[in-house]
């Protein structure tokens, strides 16, 4: 017990006498800030960039793709076997009874401007009649819906995000001439937000490109009818298509990208916090060289070698802390909910997501700061215990 | 140099912060040459790009029909012209994969002449209808060597149905500033006989132009001359193309510059942290200096040239690890070596810092009063 208050006594003394640091102190927390900011943004987009992806994907919905593509843009299948996958067993029926799903046929569109006065590919999807019922997750916000046959498509809030001055009214140049923006849509966030919509038909027509789709989207009426619908596709010797659960296919297509970032997010952080480790021990080794005949005291006095142990500790680790609070509140006050546009992984277009600092990013730096200030606190604590008092307070 | 040693003493008065100091700077120039090394990596691709070189792609992705070819060679200034067509397979494993490029090979390389190739070999391409010229990564990853018939899987389905497309190796190339491309140059005219479907279209035209100053004109002039067409095309010099390319991968120039700064702001701070107080401990020292003779200036110097010693050193030792680490970026930048402006630029910052860390306690060591500084002792 008295141990206890004796520890308390000499911290909570130490503590104090901070302030009189204060210049060594703020090395230790800027450094461990500016290791907590990079580390927490580096992996907030990472994170950010994930979640847009595989936000996109749902377990109700499976995606067919042309034989051993990648992903959507990477191949395709003729209008026929778009049709044969349409009326396979396993898809649910929509509200009108035709089957709940999607052939779908994406054309990328060079604008020559975006907000950085470079060039931008922005993808339009061209979608069958069920594509809304078939993503709940698509909701209208400004304008109409297009209407088949006219040369009219919505614009996806992310894509319009990257663009200059593109609203509903604008007309945007294809291949037979302009078409026009007819209403915004957002998607819950997701990887569709970054692109345009229309009607399939009207855009195959217009891309003069011959009668190949994608991919198609289909929605599986329960938990077993993947499987169902699986062995009806590789059962049917007309067809050369794959197909993959939804979120099977955007985490399979979202992973590498993700990886390269969190490895590129550690190892910066590591070096790093490599550095801040250094800078900690060089404060906690002239702090406690500032100390020294305040410690030499305390311990003629009688405090034991533990308390002042745990009062280079506490400071190191206090330091640490608000430097890892300081660093978080950077990295989410100017990069939460940024935006980021990046080359996507699925096809020619953009893909723009928002950075998210999640808590568990923040505790990720609050932890990488606590060993930066734990092995800063180290060294300095062992140098402590061995000073001896005679030689210490003789100055 | 007679001084070299009163710079070096005071360097080592505390042994442990100045390594600990010069272990921070390490690490913050070790950060400093990756992160700049793979900025001007990408810069150097940007830059090896000629402007000279242009292509005729499709504006809105479709397939370029081959006519087109013969309109493009009608507009004034242009020397060398070939269609290029993009088909992707991969040889026995799914992960082995690599790229055909159907064109006219012996044209194509006249356009690229940074690929070394002997010119006999490019002269057998023409007489062999399913020759191939491939890259001398490919030869020595798959042990093929000239003379080889070679079958992959591709994407591309031929007539007779399969996706097996054979060709005989005729020539090896190399291009030194892209050492582990996996692509061949095959003969356009085999693979317009031989496919499924789609005869007549190319993925773009490649071209040479007489003057690179020309190059918004003819890119004009092709692009209106298609502007109704059934695929309209958008004409741009390769430079261009690769500069928006490297963009589309993300602001790669605002994450590494907003990352070194972070770390050399908390570097400085640290350094003149320790500068500082390495000043303030010598107070006595310095003042004694001075009563010896020393003149003001002299102690603003040795002050500002023991930081100068300690960045240098550390700087050097930080660029030479990632001059020695920077080959794992290779996957991501596709060369292996760190380039020597990043060093150039390293030890101008290293001068910078060290001065910046320096200055204040060094201009407090020029304004040190004898008698104070001795009588606070």
């Amino acid at each position: 017990m008295s141990a206890l208050r004796e520890t308390i006594a000499v911290t909570g003394m130490n503590l104090r006498s901070l302030p009189t640091r204060y210049g060594t102190s703020l090395v230790i927390v800027v450094g461990i800030a500016t290791v907590v900011a990079v580390l927490v943004s580096v992996l907030a987009m990472s994170r950010g960039f994930l979640e847009s992806m595989t936000r996109s994907g749902r377990p109700e919905r499976a995606i067919v793709l042309g034989r051993g593509a990648e992903a959507e843009a990477s191949g395709g299948f003729p209008r026929d076997n778009a049709v044969t996958v349409l009326g396979l067993p396993g898809i649910k029926k929509a509200t009108d009874g035709s089957p709940l799903a999607s052939a779908e046929y994406l054309a990328s569109v060079l604008l020559p401007e975006n907000k950085d006065g470079r060039d931008a590919f922005i993808v339009v999807r061209g979608v069958g009649a069920g594509a809304f019922e078939l993503r709940p997750e698509l909701k209208l916000v400004e304008g109409r819906l297009f209407k088949a046959g006219l040369n009219e498509m919505i614009a996806g809030r992310g894509a319009l995000k990257q663009l200059n001055g593109i609203k509903v009214g604008s007309h945007i140049p294809m291949q037979n001439g302009d078409w026009t923006v007819t209403g915004v849509f957002e998607s819950n966030g997701d990887s569709h937000e970054s692109e345009f919509m229309t009607d399939a038909n009207t855009l195959i027509a217009a891309m003069r490109r011959g009668e190949t789709f994608n991919s198609a989207t289909v929605w599986l009426e329960d938990g077993a009818a993947f499987t169902k619908f699986k062995d009806a596709v590789s059962s049917n010797p007309t067809l050369a298509v794959d197909v993959k659960s939804e979120p099977a296919y955007f985490e399979q297509t979202s992973r590498p990208v993700a990886r390269v970032l969190n490895v590129v997010a550690y190892v910066i952080g590591g070096f790093m916090a490599l550095g801040a480790v250094f800078g900690a021990l060089n404060t906690m080794y002239s702090a406690i060289s500032a100390r020294r005949v305040e410690i030499a005291t305390l311990r003629a006095l009688g405090f034991s070698t533990g308390a002042v142990i745990v009062s280079v500790f506490a400071e190191a680790l206090l330091l640490a802390g608000v430097g890892a609070l300081l660093g978080a509140a950077v990295a989410w006050f100017f990069f939460d909910n940024d935006l980021v546009s990046m080359a996507s992984a699925t096809n020619r277009g953009q893909l723009t997501f928002a950075l998210s600092v999640s808590p568990g990013l923040i505790a990720t730096g609050v932890a990488f700061a606590l060993v930066i200030g734990t092995l800063g606190g180290l060294f300095p604590a062992i140098r402590v215990s061995r000073m001896p008092v005679a030689v210490a307070l003789r100055g | 140099m007679k001084f070299l040693p009163l710079i070096w003493c005071g360097l080592w008065r505390k042994p442990a912060r100045t390594l600990l100091t010069f272990l921070s700077v390490v690490v913050a120039f070790l950060l400093f040459g990756l992160l700049q090394g793979v900025d001007s990596a990408f810069e150097r691709i940007v830059g090896q790009q000629k402007l000279d070189r242009m292509f005729v792609d499709p504006r809105f992705g479709q397939p370029v029909p081959f006519s087109y070819k013969a309109q493009i060679e009608r507009v004034k200034g242009i020397t060398k012209l070939t269609e290029v067509h993009f088909m992707g397979g991969y040889y026995r494993e799914m992960n082995n994969g690599l790229g055909v490029i159907f064109t006219i090979p012996s044209i194509w390389l006249a356009i690229r002449p940074e690929y070394q190739i002997p010119k006999a070999q490019v002269d057998r391409v023409a007489g062999t209808r399913t020759a191939v010229v491939i890259s001398r990564w490919l030869a020595e990853h798959n042990g093929w060597k000239i003379g080889d018939h070679i079958t992959i899987k591709a994407n591309i389905p031929r007539k007779d149905g399969g996706n097996d497309w054979s060709f005989d190796v005729v020539g090896i190339m190399h291009n030194p500033d892209a050492p582990e491309a996996r692509q061949m140059l095959a003969n356009y005219a085999y693979l317009d006989e031989a496919r499924a479907s789609g005869s007549g279209v190319v993925s773009r035209f490649l071209m040479r132009i007489d003057d690179a100053a020309h190059a918004g004109r003819i890119a004009r002039q092709i692009d209106a001359l298609f502007a109704n067409s059934s695929v309209a095309t958008r004409t741009q010099s390769e430079q261009d193309q690769v500069q928006s390319a490297l963009a589309r991968i993300g602001d790669f120039k605002f994450f590494t510059r907003a990352i070194i700064s972070a770390v050399f702001f908390a570097l400085l701070f640290l350094t003149l942290n320790t500068t500082m107080e390495s000043v303030r401990e010598r107070t006595a020292e310095l003042a004694t200096l001075k009563t010896l003779g020393y003149p003001d200036t002299g102690l603003l110097a040795l002050v500002l040239a023991e930081s100068l010693l300690l960045f240098l050193v550390a700087a050097a030792i930080g660029l030479a690890i990632a001059a020695l680490l920077f080959p794992l970026a290779r996957d991501i930048v596709g060369n292996a070596t760190l380039p020597s402006a990043v060093l150039a630029i390293g030890a101008g910052l290293a001068v910078a810092a060290a001065f910046i860390s320096a200055i204040v306690p060094a201009l407090r060591a020029r304004a040190l009063n004898i008698v104070q500084a001795l009588t606070v002792r």
